[in-house]
């Protein structure tokens, strides 16, 4: 086990690093970065952008030190100055970057000039960090520093930004998830003790139907019947979006509802919450159906059936424990789902959570929250998978993992 | 010639039924598989002749006739707007119409290049095993720890922000203009969104044709094979390929529905189809704008988009019905 486990999570941080750098990469060639923006400026002629500024600028964003070490920093906040033993420092000169590039002007045939950045005038050394133009320090991502947001908030933390959206997303999908969980397995039991009955011929229809709707049109028609047309025709209705109200409201047979009270985040919340347990029970159901299935042929079910056993303590107790044991994985996969929260449903319903973030991130070009919400996720799915497999052989004791 | 010829007893005549004969026959058995690949197949012929049929041009914008409700007509010139028009008054039935083509076109595009990429992937690596496979395989499992749809998102977002990132052969956009009908520079985005549709979703299909390999490869007939001195390349095309096709063609026909559902949520979400090309799910990213004060809106794309994920639905669960000996006819997709 324990050897087992050391694997994993070697092999964990070894998909971490290589994600971060995919990361990374993709926020490299992210384009609207701020130089593009100075440069336009510039080229513009109406602001004069001083070669300070554009120093200055890049210091800010970290753009004059080399690829390598602004990865480093980024990732786990080193360098950050000289190496410091005993009151020793070393490095200090190590050049790790580029203040000012060189310029050369190129003088083509037909008498036209080009001024080029090539090589470097003034190299920036590792003592540079400290005593330059001030730096943000970073922790680095790999310890939960994702940086500052440039667009959503500007130049505040993301971490501020993340905790701010956390709690929405994790009360829609554990909610969604647990009420799929409660409502889809009993289905599935009875749809597999009744195989081909009209319950399971009915559940059969219902999961096709939930794997072929596309979950935003199933949200949009759940607005226009509950929000609109409920309103419309004076019956009680449910809020189209939002995770509460700006103002109070008024719903038939409810009476007045005070904005933020606990009833008018009920009531945002029955929507969303609805369509992800309606689009998710059918799979749910389909796999412990399956899985039962699977399990009620088994040797030990038939023996304990000719043993006399009851057969509501067959299914419950012999097949229902032994099918839930894949079940297992699944759940473990739900994990990064709980974070990075569903993108369409949050996006019809205007639920302020995590997948809306993301949205929002993208359409204002804020790359850097787009990241830390892909490398959050993907940290999480890689500790799902070690849970699960953990899980495994706590559930079954014949799995032996070595 | 008296010579009586004895009558020999005629041997039984016993019609020799091809594998792909027996499909056919099964696959026309399932009677909504066979209704919904002829809706399809009527979509697709009505949208190839959309610059035809459909009463205005694909952009027409109409300043006069924002939200006109369907059936009704132009306030100005009184033409017939038979399912209304949109926030700038280009003609909704026009626009659903050419969708029908650009959405179901790039679903099988995108379907097309996944299966081969992934076929290709999950030969090599079944077939060769060691490092080849090794190579494969991690990397499939990379590509799955990342969140499908972020990760689709954002390399989508800076696709389009940036659309000379990566070089598109001249041949392929070709394809998709003609394929789809659309502007040589609107088919040059449906490029970037197909080909980040298609790395992202191979790795399905390999694994499951790595694994179909995997168990043909131990057969006797491809042990006779090369004890014939078959080459590699003979093995795979002659008898690993057909021998692992049939779950290959269900996997492609999921993929087909997965991918319409695919762009319609993601040019709804914004970072698909952009605006001019018209798709079903950027019609309907508009209509849901507006449906508070249109609730029509929504249902003019949002109609024909779940009744072609159903139809696509039906036919990839009939076919995969025909080709598994086992399967009752007239399961669950005959009581839907």
């Amino acid at each position: 086990m324990a050897a087992f486990l050391i694997r994993r999570i070697a092999q964990m941080i070894i998909v971490i690093l290589l994600s971060s750098v995919v990361s990374y990469a993709l926020l490299n060639i992210a384009p609207g970065g701020p130089l593009t923006f100075l440069r336009e400026m510039n080229n513009s002629g109406r602001t004069r952008v001083t070669p300070e500024d554009v120093a200055r600028i890049k210091a800010r964003f970290e753009l004059d030190l080399d690829l390598h070490i602004r990865f480093s920093r980024w990732l786990i906040g080193v360098p950050d100055g000289p190496l410091v033993i005993g009151g020793q420092t070393y490095l200090a000169d190590w050049v790790i970057g580029c203040k000012t590039p060189g310029k050369v002007r190129l003088r083509y045939p037909d008498g036209t000039t080009e001024i080029i950045e090539e090589g470097c005038a003034a190299p920036l050394t590792l003592q540079d960090l400290v005593d330059g133009p001030p730096r943000r320090d970073s922790r680095g991502i790999l310890f939960g520093d994702f940086g500052l947001s440039q667009a959503i908030l500007r130049d505040r933390p993301i971490t501020v930004l993340i905790e701010s959206r956390l709690p929405y997303t994790i009360a829609l999908m554990g909610m969604s998830t647990l009420l799929s969980i409660l409502i889809g397995v009993p289905i599935g039991v009875y749809s597999a003790v009744r195989q081909y009955s009209r319950f399971d011929y009915t559940m059969t229809t219902m999961a096709f139907l939930g794997a072929s709707l596309p979950t935003f049109f199933v949200g949009i028609m759940a607005i226009l019947i509950f929000a609109i047309g409920a309103k419309g025709a004076g019956l009680p209705y449910l809020p189209p979006g939002d995770a509460s109200a700006a103002r109070d409201y008024v719903v038939p047979l409810l009476g007045t509802i005070t904005k933020e009270s606990p009833l008018d985040y009920v009531l945002h919340f029955i929507m969303p919450c609805g369509i992800l347990v309606f689009t998710s029970v059918a799979g749910w159901s389909r796999f412990v159906r399956a899985s039962m299935l699977d399990v009620m042929k088994q040797d030990y079910v038939r023996t304990a059936r000719a043993k006399g056993v009851r057969e509501r303590i067959v299914i419950l107790k012999h097949a229902l424990r032994n099918a839930l044991i894949p079940f297992i994985t699944l759940l473990a996969g739900t994990l990064p789902g709980l974070f990075a929260g569903a993108i369409i449903t949050e996006t019809i319903f205007n639920w302020p959570g995590m997948g809306r973030l993301l949205i929002d991130a993208l359409g204002r070009f804020d790359y850097t929250v787009a990241m830390a919400v892909l490398y959050v996720t993907i940290v999480l799915t890689m500790i799902g998978y070690l849970l699960s497999d953990v899980l495994y052989t706590i559930v079954d004791p014949r799995i032996r993992l070595n | 010639m008296t010579t009586q010829v004895i009558a020999v007893e005629q041997p039984v005549e016993r019609p020799v039924e091809s594998q792909w004969s027996i499909v056919r026959r099964r696959f026309l058995r399932h009677r909504m598989a066979v209704s919904s690949l002829i809706l399809l197949v009527v979509l697709f012929g009505a949208s190839l002749l959309a610059p035809w049929i459909a009463p205005f041009p694909r952009d027409a914008i109409d300043l006069n006739a924002q939200f006109l409700a369907p059936m009704s007509r132009n306030p100005a010139t009184g033409a017939l707007h038979i399912l209304g028009t949109d926030h700038i008054g280009r003609d909704l039935f026009t626009r659903v119409l050419y969708s029908a083509r650009i959405s179901l076109m790039l679903a099988v595009l995108v379907a097309t290049l996944t299966s081969v990429i992934g076929a290709i992937m999950g030969l090599l690596a079944g077939y060769y095993l060691g490092w080849v496979d090794t190579l494969i395989t991690r990397s499939l499992e990379f590509i799955s720890t990342f969140p499908f749809l972020t990760i689709l998102l954002i390399l989508t977002s800076l696709l389009l922000q940036s659309p000379d990132l990566i070089p598109i052969p001249g041949a392929f956009i070709a394809l998709i203009q003609y394929g789809t009908g659309v502007p040589g520079d609107e088919a040059a985005s449906l490029a970037l969104i197909v080909l980040a549709l298609a790395v992202l979703s191979w790795t399905g299909t390999a694994r499951l044709m790595r694994g179909m390999v995997l168990s043909v490869r131990e057969q006797p007939f491809i042990e006779s094979a090369r004890a014939l001195g078959a080459s590699n390349r003979r093995i795979i095309m002659r008898h690993v390929l057909p021998n692992s096709l049939p779950p290959l063609i269900v996997d492609y026909t999921l993929a087909i529905n997965g991918v319409l559902v695919l762009e319609s949520a993601l040019s709804f979400l914004g970072y698909g189809v952009q605006d001019p090309t018209p798709t079903w799910g950027n019609i309907l990213a508009i209509a849901e704008s507006n449906m508070l004060n249109h609730p029509w809106m929504p249902l003019v794309p949002g109609i024909p988009l779940v009744i072609a994920a159903l139809a696509v639905n039906f036919v990839g669960d009939g076919i995969r019905d025909a080709f598994d000996p086992r399967s009752v006819l007239g399961g669950a997709g005959a009581t839907g």
